[in-house]
């Protein structure tokens, strides 16, 4: 990756113009659009309390007034799915950013500095690499225990290291650039060469890598939720529903039809987006 | 190019295969059991063949070892391939002669003799005799797992003579009988010796085996897919079936299925609330008897909230529960609120011990006379039981109502029986089932303060004048003064409330027409007696 | 490459040395009491304590870690708290099921995925580019564990073509045991019986499983080919005349399958991660579903040796794919 990413190819047109020409990028957002807007204001008018249980209208199929029927205690499907994509977008682009800014920091420093310091971080982030993501990701949440806020510990630390190495890269490239040699023989501490040059130029690819992240962490907190290892009822996580409604799948299909479909078209949504933007960015990738 | 790509396919998976095979290679102790022939018997559906029942279970069982398992579901697996020195008779909680044709008690109830019938041989053809009885109990003693924890009071076993053998007790147990009729009294032949390795006692060799001189033996285990016992040809008992398979079938959606199409005689794993799902299959029974099982709600009335010290709190949370409902959303109606500790079906329930019902009023007033506002509470339970996800939050809105905030605390199984035993909790979720037919199963290990914790008093409920009564309908042999006794106790419990019984669970088990002679004992839920069921 | 090699092999020890260390003390920051699981519903003091003296759970952590790691030199991954037998003989028994699972998977994603790309690339823009896309998004985007509760409603609910549960029917003998892999081994002993009910069995886990690999296997052909396309040396071949078919195999493809080796390596993992949710949901007797079990038990033990055996065989399969690279890509060779 031999191209400077400025932050001013971020903002100039000829990005917005293939960004536009990408049909199925727009798909993406337009589903993605949809999604988020539905979850901030459905809640808002919705009658139903996402975890408030009616057992007497407990597995009502779809109607008029339960657009996806209720579930074993009665609550509402459609009002929990929505609550449900807040927390599954909101926890999903909190992971990756925080596996973002701790990947980058790490990273550059990583890759600036060189040496010993280098070498150590490297051999963990290559410990971690060992290991298939949702192994690691499993036995981390395991072991914390589990519940959500373990659950997504254990994803950001599935997900940092691919973000040290990327920044490592770039920051090992920059730091031979005329104008960090420069700010070098001015004398400006590391430190400070490292967030005012490093970190700025490096972003770039990080983000690319962020964008594509995001639909796969939403799985992964779900199949963590599946399998009993994330969010705890009676949280309307997706992953979790699906977990409870899939032993209902015969007698009462839209328990764990719905949340799969939403689970589904978001992650679907965010895949065509981070499809997208990494073809405008990285010219490398032929579309 | 694509004969490179092939090429490069193949060494991928010769270097895998070679892996694996090393590893296999590595280990002769191989658990793999490699079936005696290869020819393939070709039949159509297994189900539908009347010699071999097909029993689908949720999950693979652990160690098969008698002396090890204190898990019901493995129970189940091995019941049939030993026999005990006495059995429960039929679908009632008294005693049959077993091995033992008849036996007797010392006055103070403290030394048994048993004299054993002639006739028994184990599955590798050793008799059963005093001797084999005195070593699988000796056995069982010095592993010191679980099933040691049961038999703690036994001091001495004795061979009197080669068919006598006899018990001596440190204190009077009047229980002690039906301790023999459960699955930790499976007598083990005494060649299990032969399989010891470095020093185990045979457990390796019997967490996979079964040793015995039932009607059954374990021929085939496929981790993880299926268990399959056929006929013990030494034992006295001559059975019809000619082979039992377990098959693992985790998902309830695939079991309804699979007993839909016939491809399986009974399903274990369909939660009750999937129940109705069955009834309507024409080819399907429901069986539905009276479990003893209870399903409650300890309050922790020492370690926990400072509110729950205070009756009255404990008692408005009695109020709160609206036990219709509840029996009606978590158990589809298969359950029966508890009137009192002793579950009906053991003597010692009574119909005049004071039941709480639900009234949100009573249980307001009676927090506001605590002078208890703003009282928040946390309930920990575990996936251990499918349905006490619906249970909690069935709780949570009944204690809403009376301006209680529950918050729910669900970890991992391990976790929760940890937290139990040091007392870290508000209230929780727990079910508990009689070892033996004697109201002492309940009573004694709920609410003596000696037992606190995992032992059973999780409610870590202390009265002074409770643990005398205890003791005394402990260790006298009399049932009828027990029976006062044990009343004079429940109307103590009851009006003190360290717990909030909820219900008595119905045993429910979908089953196909196909399948006779199944008989339900509530002392051995879920086992079944497969010498006496055919098709 | 032997630098790399030896560098990899050092690797595992450090990742097996790290995986210990990090689970085991782990391990005790949460409560959780084995041995209150194995005693039964009611157990006294006593009682517990007898268990947790063999499990050897009453010693510090840093001794019992110490133990574990002695163990471990000499091959032994310690005894599985929940079925009390050794832990390697348990893995050992569920190894050969969740491999040929895993390569089954892996085989279709390779054998569909690489012909799906180069269509996509050759129409480029096309309606079959843009269904390939779709079908890409789609497995990437689609959790296993709710595609493969459709396919069994659907092929053994619905349709009732295929079973829905274990490796073979329950009426049929396994093949003589000699790989572990049921395909194999019927096939070496002529057991056509077993071949076809293994078969069976096998479909449709495999394709659940394979979906996500096969979508980002054709992803990678698909924009390496188009990358390959581009140079010059091609666009030099297609004015010397070479066209069609011929041009796109001998060339490109041969280009183009460079990075995609490195795709695989990573893909291999991710079946082997998506094996374990794979395995709850079709019965299939692996590691997986052993895993799972044991992780409501806190069966450390069996959760370690399952994390070792791997974390070992990813980096092997890696290590493996890498040597490929090298030997396909004549600039590696130094």
């Amino acid at each position: 990756m031999q191209i400077n990413y400025s932050s001013k190819t971020l903002k100039s047109n000829p990005i917005w113009y293939k960004l536009k020409q990408n049909k199925m990028t727009w798909v993406g957002i337009i589903i993605l659009a949809l999604i988020v807007l539905f979850s901030v204001i459905v809640p808002l008018f919705s009658p139903f309390d996402p975890n408030k249980i009616d057992l007497v209208n407990k597995f009502q199929p779809p109607s008029s007034q339960h657009w996806f029927g209720t579930d074993e205690v009665g609550r509402d499907i459609f009002t929990r799915i929505l609550y449900g994509a807040r927390l599954s977008l909101g926890v999903g682009i909190l992971i990756i950013v925080i596996a973002a800014a701790i990947g980058i920091v790490i990273g550059t420093i990583s890759g600036y500095i060189g040496g010993i310091v280098d070498t150590i971080i490297m051999r963990f982030v290559d410990m971690i690499l060992a290991f298939p993501n949702l192994i690691l990701a499993m036995a981390l949440a395991a072991v914390l225990g589990p519940n959500l806020q373990n659950a997504m510990i254990a994803i950001a630390i599935v997900k940092i290291p691919v973000y040290i190495r990327l920044a490592r890269g770039e920051a090992m490239l920059l730091k031979e650039k005329l104008f960090v040699k420069s700010a070098e023989t001015f004398g400006i501490n590391k430190g400070l060469i490292i967030i005012k040059h490093i970190i700025p130029n490096a972003i770039s690819p990080v983000i690319i890598q962020a964008t594509l992240d995001v639909g796969d962490t939403i799985l992964l907190i779900a199949t963590l939720g599946f399998l009993g290892l994330g969010a705890q009822p009676p949280t309307p996580e997706w992953g979790a529903m699906i977990s409870i409604g899939w032993t209902y799948l015969l007698t009462y299909w839209w328990y764990p039809v719905f949340p799969g479909l939403f689970l589904f078209l978001s992650s679907g949504a965010l895949n065509l987006i981070g499809d997208g933007i990494r073809d405008v960015l990285d010219p490398k990738s032929a579309r | 190019m694509v004969k490179k790509l092939s090429y490069v396919l193949l060494m991928i998976i010769t270097a895998i295969l070679l892996t694996a095979c090393k590893e296999n290679a590595n280990a002769p102790t191989s658990s793999e059991t490699t079936p005696d022939e290869t020819t393939p018997t070709e039949t159509e559906t297994t189900a539908t063949n009347p010699d071999q029942l097909v029993i689908a279970i949720p999950a693979d069982v652990t160690s098969l070892d008698p002396a090890i398992t204190m898990d019901n579901s493995t129970w189940k697996i091995i019941y049939n391939s030993y026999e005990r020195l006495v059995d429960y008779d039929g679908a009632t909680t008294n005693i049959k002669p077993g091995l033992a044709e008849k036996w007797e008690v010392s006055e103070d109830g403290k030394t048994w003799t048993f004299h054993l019938e002639d006739g028994h041989v184990f599955s590798d053809g050793t008799p059963v005799d005093a001797e084999a009885v005195k070593a699988s109990f000796d056995r069982t003693l010095k592993i010191a797992n679980g099933p040691a924890g049961v038999y703690s009071m036994v001091s001495e076993i004795r061979v009197d003579d080669p068919m006598t053998v006899v018990f001596v007790l440190s204190e009077n147990f009047p229980p002690f009988l039906s301790t023999l009729a459960a699955n930790y009294g499976n007598i083990v032949s005494p060649t299990v010796m032969e399989h010891e390795e470095n020093g185990d006692l045979g457990q390796n060799y019997l967490a996979e085996n079964t040793l015995g001189s039932g009607p059954y033996k374990l021929t085939e285990w496929k981790k993880g897919d299926s268990l399959k016992l056929e006929i013990n040809e030494h034992s006295k008992v001559k059975p019809t079936l000619k082979s039992i398979l377990f098959r693992i079938v985790g998902d309830p959606s695939v079991q309804r299925m699979q007993l839909e199409k016939g491809e399986i005689d009974i399903a274990e794993g369909i939660p009750v609330d999937q129940i109705d799902s069955v009834k309507g299959l024409e080819n399907v029974a429901l069986i539905q008897e009276p479990s003893l099982l209870a399903d409650y709600i300890y309050i922790n009335t020492s370690k926990g909230n400072a509110a729950l010290q205070d009756e009255k709190v404990r008692q408005a949370l009695n109020y709160a529960m609206d036990y219709e409902s509840l029996v009606s959303a978590v158990q589809l109606g298969y359950a029966t609120q508890m009137r009192g500790p002793i579950p009906d079906g053991i003597w010692g329930h009574d119909e005049s011990v004071h039941q709480y019902n639900y009234d949100v009023e009573k249980a307001k007033a009676l927090l506001a006379e605590a002078g208890v506002e703003n009282l928040t509470l946390e309930l920990l339970y575990s996936d251990n039981k499918t349905w006490w996800e619906t249970e909690a939050l069935a709780i949570q809105s009944n204690l809403a109502d009376i301006g209680v905030t529950l918050n729910l605390n669900k970890v991992a199984y391990a976790t929760s029986r940890e937290m139990m035993e040091k007392g870290e909790f508000d209230l929780a979720l727990g079910v508990w089932s009689p070892d033996f037919g004697d109201p002492y199963a309940f009573m004694n290990y709920w609410f003596d303060s000696a037992n606190h914790g995992l032992a059973g008093n999780r409610a870590f409920y202390t009265n002074s004048e409770v643990d005398n009564l205890l003791k005394e309908a402990a260790t006298n042999n009399d049932q009828s003064a027990r029976q006062e006794t044990y009343k004079q106790i429940q109307d103590i419990v009851m009006e003190e409330a360290p717990y909030i019984l909820l219900y008595q669970k119905d045993f429910i088990l979908p089953m196909s027409k196909d399948v006779k002679g199944f008989v339900y004992n509530p002392m051995l839920e879920g086992i079944y007696f497969l010498s006496e069921m055919s098709k | 490459m032997i630098q790399m090699i030896v560098k990899r092999l050092g690797l595992i020890l450090f990742v097996v040395f790290g995986v210990t260390l990090v689970t085991f003390f782990m391990s005790h920051v949460i409560p959780g009491d084995p041995a209150s699981l194995i005693a039964g519903q009611r157990a006294s003091e006593e009682t517990l304590q007898s268990i947790r003296q063999q499990l050897g759970l009453d010693q510090p952590v840093w001794i019992q870690y110490f133990h574990y790691l002695g163990d471990l030199l000499t091959g032994d991954l310690g005894t599985s708290i929940r079925t009390q037998r050794p832990v390697l003989d348990e893995l050992i028994t569920f190894f050969p099921a969740t491999i040929e699972l895993a390569i089954a998977a892996f085989a279709i994603a390779i054998v569909l995925g690489i012909p799906l790309g180069i269509l996509a690339a050759l129409k480029k823009n096309s309606i079959w580019d843009n269904l390939s896309r779709v079908f890409s998004i789609s497995g990437v985007s689609i959790p296993v564990f709710f595609s493969g509760l459709i396919v069994i409603l659907i092929f053994y609910g619905k349709l009732g073509w295929l079973p829905s549960n274990g490796r073979i029917a329950l009426d049929i003998n396994p093949p003589t045991h000699i790989t572990g892999f049921y395909i194999l081994d019927s096939i070496f002993t002529g057991d056509m019986v077993a071949l076809k009910s293994s078969l069976q069995h096998l479909i449709l886990p495999a394709l659940v499983l394979s979906y996500a690999q096969l979508a980002v296997i054709t992803r990678q052909v698909r924009a390496s080919m188009l990358e390959v396309m581009s140079q010059e040396y091609i666009r030099t071949a297609v004015a010397n005349g070479i066209k069609g078919r011929l041009l796109i195999i001998s060339y490109a493809l041969k280009n183009a399958l460079i990075p995609t080796v490195t795709v695989i390596g990573v893909a291999f993992g991710s079946l082997l991660g998506g094996a374990v949710v794979t395995e709850t949901i079709f019965g299939w007797p692996g590691m997986g579903k052993f895993v799972v079990d044991s992780i409501s038990y806190l069966d450390f033990p069996a959760m370690m040796g399952f994390t070792i055996i791997i974390s070992i065989g990813y980096v092997l399969i890696n290590l493996i794919v890498d040597i490929i690279y090298g030997l396909l890509n004549p600039q590696m060779k130094q």
